[in-house]
Protein backbone atom coordinates (compact mmCIF):
# COMPACT_ATOMS: atom_id res chain seq x y z
CA UNK A 1 0.00 0.00 0.00
CA UNK A 2 1.19 3.11 -0.89
CA UNK A 3 2.45 4.92 2.43
CA UNK A 4 0.91 8.38 1.45
CA UNK A 5 -2.36 6.40 1.53
CA UNK A 6 -1.78 5.13 5.05
CA UNK A 7 0.01 8.86 6.39
CA UNK A 8 -3.58 9.75 4.89
CA UNK A 9 -6.01 7.42 6.36
CA UNK A 10 -3.97 7.71 9.92
CA UNK A 11 -4.40 11.52 9.63
CA UNK A 12 -8.00 11.71 8.48
CA UNK A 13 -8.73 8.85 11.34
CA UNK A 14 -9.85 10.78 13.89
CA UNK A 15 -12.43 13.05 12.31
CA UNK A 16 -14.29 10.48 9.84
CA UNK A 17 -14.61 8.24 13.48
CA UNK A 18 -16.09 11.35 14.91
CA UNK A 19 -18.24 11.92 11.79
CA UNK A 20 -19.44 7.98 12.10
CA UNK A 21 -20.45 8.49 15.63
CA UNK A 22 -21.89 11.34 15.23
CA UNK A 23 -24.19 10.02 12.59
CA UNK A 24 -24.96 6.42 14.38
CA UNK A 25 -25.36 8.81 18.03
CA UNK A 26 -28.64 7.59 19.77
CA UNK A 27 -30.98 9.47 21.68
CA UNK A 28 -30.25 9.19 25.22
CA UNK A 29 -33.13 10.01 27.41
CA UNK A 30 -30.97 10.77 30.12
CA UNK A 31 -29.04 13.07 28.66
CA UNK A 32 -29.54 17.09 28.60
CA UNK A 33 -30.98 18.91 25.33
CA UNK A 34 -29.18 21.36 24.02
CA UNK A 35 -31.00 24.56 24.32
CA UNK A 36 -31.67 26.81 20.99
CA UNK A 37 -28.73 29.11 22.03
CA UNK A 38 -26.56 26.27 22.35
CA UNK A 39 -26.98 24.93 18.89
CA UNK A 40 -27.39 28.13 17.24
CA UNK A 41 -24.24 29.25 18.57
CA UNK A 42 -22.32 26.25 18.00
CA UNK A 43 -23.29 26.74 14.21
CA UNK A 44 -22.04 30.13 14.16
CA UNK A 45 -18.99 29.27 15.20
CA UNK A 46 -18.34 26.57 13.45
CA UNK A 47 -19.44 27.90 10.31
CA UNK A 48 -17.08 30.93 10.66
CA UNK A 49 -14.19 28.65 12.11
CA UNK A 50 -15.13 26.41 9.02
CA UNK A 51 -14.36 29.60 6.70
CA UNK A 52 -11.87 31.02 7.85
CA UNK A 53 -9.56 27.48 7.53
CA UNK A 54 -10.59 27.82 3.85
CA UNK A 55 -9.24 31.37 3.71
CA UNK A 56 -6.34 30.45 5.41
CA UNK A 57 -5.44 27.78 2.95
CA UNK A 58 -6.32 29.95 -0.29
CA UNK A 59 -4.30 32.14 1.13
CA UNK A 60 -1.02 30.24 1.84
CA UNK A 61 -1.52 28.36 -1.55
CA UNK A 62 -2.23 30.98 -3.83
CA UNK A 63 -3.31 30.35 -7.70
CA UNK A 64 -0.62 30.93 -10.42
CA UNK B 1 -6.19 -3.43 -9.88
CA UNK B 2 -6.63 -2.21 -6.70
CA UNK B 3 -4.35 -3.76 -3.76
CA UNK B 4 -6.60 -5.59 -1.28
CA UNK B 5 -5.19 -3.36 1.72
CA UNK B 6 -6.94 -0.69 -0.35
CA UNK B 7 -10.24 -2.36 -0.99
CA UNK B 8 -10.11 -3.34 1.83
CA UNK B 9 -9.74 0.50 3.32
CA UNK B 10 -12.61 1.53 0.38
CA UNK B 11 -14.52 -1.42 1.04
CA UNK B 12 -15.18 -0.30 5.19
CA UNK B 13 -15.68 3.06 4.05
CA UNK B 14 -18.42 1.74 2.16
CA UNK B 15 -20.03 -0.52 4.82
CA UNK B 16 -19.74 2.17 7.13
CA UNK B 17 -21.58 4.73 4.70
CA UNK B 18 -24.18 2.03 4.15
CA UNK B 19 -24.94 1.19 7.62
CA UNK B 20 -25.34 5.10 8.21
CA UNK B 21 -28.24 5.40 5.31
CA UNK B 22 -29.86 1.94 7.03
CA UNK B 23 -29.55 3.10 10.67
CA UNK B 24 -30.00 6.87 9.62
CA UNK B 25 -28.33 10.05 11.52
CA UNK B 26 -28.64 11.59 14.93
CA UNK B 27 -32.17 12.97 14.83
CA UNK B 28 -32.98 16.62 15.23
CA UNK B 29 -34.10 16.74 18.96
CA UNK B 30 -37.96 17.84 18.66
CA UNK B 31 -37.72 20.30 21.49
CA UNK B 32 -35.72 22.82 19.32
CA UNK B 33 -37.49 25.86 17.97
CA UNK B 34 -37.46 25.90 13.77
CA UNK B 35 -34.34 28.08 13.87
CA UNK B 36 -32.57 26.09 16.16
CA UNK B 37 -33.47 22.57 14.03
CA UNK B 38 -32.53 24.09 11.01
CA UNK B 39 -28.99 25.16 12.80
CA UNK B 40 -28.38 21.78 13.81
CA UNK B 41 -29.22 20.26 10.63
CA UNK B 42 -27.19 22.14 9.88
CA UNK B 43 -23.97 21.81 11.64
CA UNK B 44 -24.83 17.85 11.08
CA UNK B 45 -24.39 18.60 7.46
CA UNK B 46 -21.57 20.81 7.85
CA UNK B 47 -19.33 18.57 9.66
CA UNK B 48 -19.61 16.03 6.53
CA UNK B 49 -18.18 18.57 3.93
CA UNK B 50 -15.63 19.93 6.23
CA UNK B 51 -13.95 15.92 6.22
CA UNK B 52 -14.15 16.41 2.30
CA UNK B 53 -11.97 19.73 2.56
CA UNK B 54 -9.96 18.43 5.81
CA UNK B 55 -9.08 15.15 3.82
CA UNK B 56 -7.98 16.77 0.41
CA UNK B 57 -6.19 19.32 2.05
CA UNK B 58 -4.58 16.26 4.73
CA UNK B 59 -3.94 14.52 1.07
CA UNK B 60 -2.05 17.52 -0.68
CA UNK B 61 -0.34 17.47 2.90
CA UNK B 62 1.66 13.63 2.07
CA UNK B 63 5.27 13.44 0.77
CA UNK B 64 4.74 12.42 -1.78
CA UNK B 65 0.77 14.49 -2.35
CA UNK B 66 -1.79 12.04 -3.03
CA UNK B 67 -3.79 15.62 -4.12
CA UNK B 68 -2.30 18.30 -6.28
CA UNK B 69 -2.42 21.70 -4.82
CA UNK B 70 -4.87 23.14 -8.24
CA UNK B 71 -6.91 20.17 -7.63
CA UNK B 72 -7.27 20.94 -3.58
CA UNK B 73 -7.51 24.59 -4.21
CA UNK B 74 -10.80 23.52 -6.32
CA UNK B 75 -12.12 21.61 -3.34
CA UNK B 76 -11.56 23.88 -0.72
CA UNK B 77 -13.21 26.74 -2.79
CA UNK B 78 -15.81 24.19 -3.76
CA UNK B 79 -16.39 23.56 0.12
CA UNK B 80 -16.57 27.76 0.64
CA UNK B 81 -19.28 28.06 -1.93
CA UNK B 82 -21.38 24.92 0.04
CA UNK B 83 -20.83 26.89 3.27
CA UNK B 84 -22.58 29.85 2.02
CA UNK B 85 -25.51 27.57 0.11
CA UNK B 86 -25.61 25.43 3.33
CA UNK B 87 -26.41 29.04 5.26
CA UNK B 88 -28.71 30.28 2.92
CA UNK B 89 -30.84 26.95 2.29
CA UNK B 90 -32.44 28.48 -0.69
CA UNK B 91 -34.71 25.58 -2.35
CA UNK B 92 -32.79 22.84 -4.31
CA UNK B 93 -29.94 23.41 -1.86
CA UNK B 94 -29.32 19.58 -1.27
CA UNK B 95 -29.07 19.09 -5.07
CA UNK B 96 -26.66 22.27 -5.57
CA UNK B 97 -24.35 21.12 -2.81
CA UNK B 98 -24.29 17.08 -4.09
CA UNK B 99 -23.94 19.07 -7.89
CA UNK B 100 -21.63 21.02 -7.71
CA UNK B 101 -19.45 18.95 -5.35
CA UNK B 102 -19.75 16.45 -8.72
CA UNK B 103 -18.45 18.81 -10.82
CA UNK B 104 -15.18 20.02 -8.38
CA UNK B 105 -14.58 16.16 -8.88
CA UNK B 106 -14.81 16.49 -11.89
CA UNK B 107 -11.11 18.56 -12.65
CA UNK B 108 -9.44 16.22 -10.45
CA UNK B 109 -7.18 13.23 -11.55
CA UNK B 110 -8.57 9.90 -11.99
CA UNK B 111 -5.83 8.67 -9.01
CA UNK B 112 -7.16 11.60 -6.74
CA UNK B 113 -10.58 11.26 -7.14
CA UNK B 114 -9.90 7.33 -5.95
CA UNK B 115 -8.24 9.09 -2.82
CA UNK B 116 -11.13 11.21 -2.03
CA UNK B 117 -14.27 8.84 -3.29
CA UNK B 118 -14.87 7.12 -0.10
CA UNK B 119 -14.85 10.03 2.23
CA UNK B 120 -17.05 11.77 -0.59
CA UNK B 121 -19.37 8.67 -0.32
CA UNK B 122 -20.06 9.02 3.07
CA UNK B 123 -20.19 12.86 3.04
CA UNK B 124 -23.13 12.24 0.89
CA UNK B 125 -24.94 9.53 2.55
CA UNK B 126 -24.25 11.93 6.07
CA UNK B 127 -25.87 14.98 3.92
CA UNK B 128 -29.16 13.92 2.20
CA UNK B 129 -30.12 11.44 5.98
CA UNK B 130 -29.22 14.53 7.92
CA UNK B 131 -31.95 16.76 5.92
CA UNK B 132 -34.76 13.73 5.89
Amino acid sequence: MNPALIQLAIEVAPQVIALLKDAFRRDNPDAQSPTDTEIIAAYALAFQSSMARDAEWLARHPEG
Amino acid sequence: MMQPRKLALVFCLFFAAGLALEQGCAKTPPTLSPAAAVAFQNLQVQKSIDTIRDVAIAANATEPPLISTPSTRTIVTWHQSALVVLKARETGWVSIVSTSLDEALKHLKPEERSTIGPYVTLAKTILHEATK
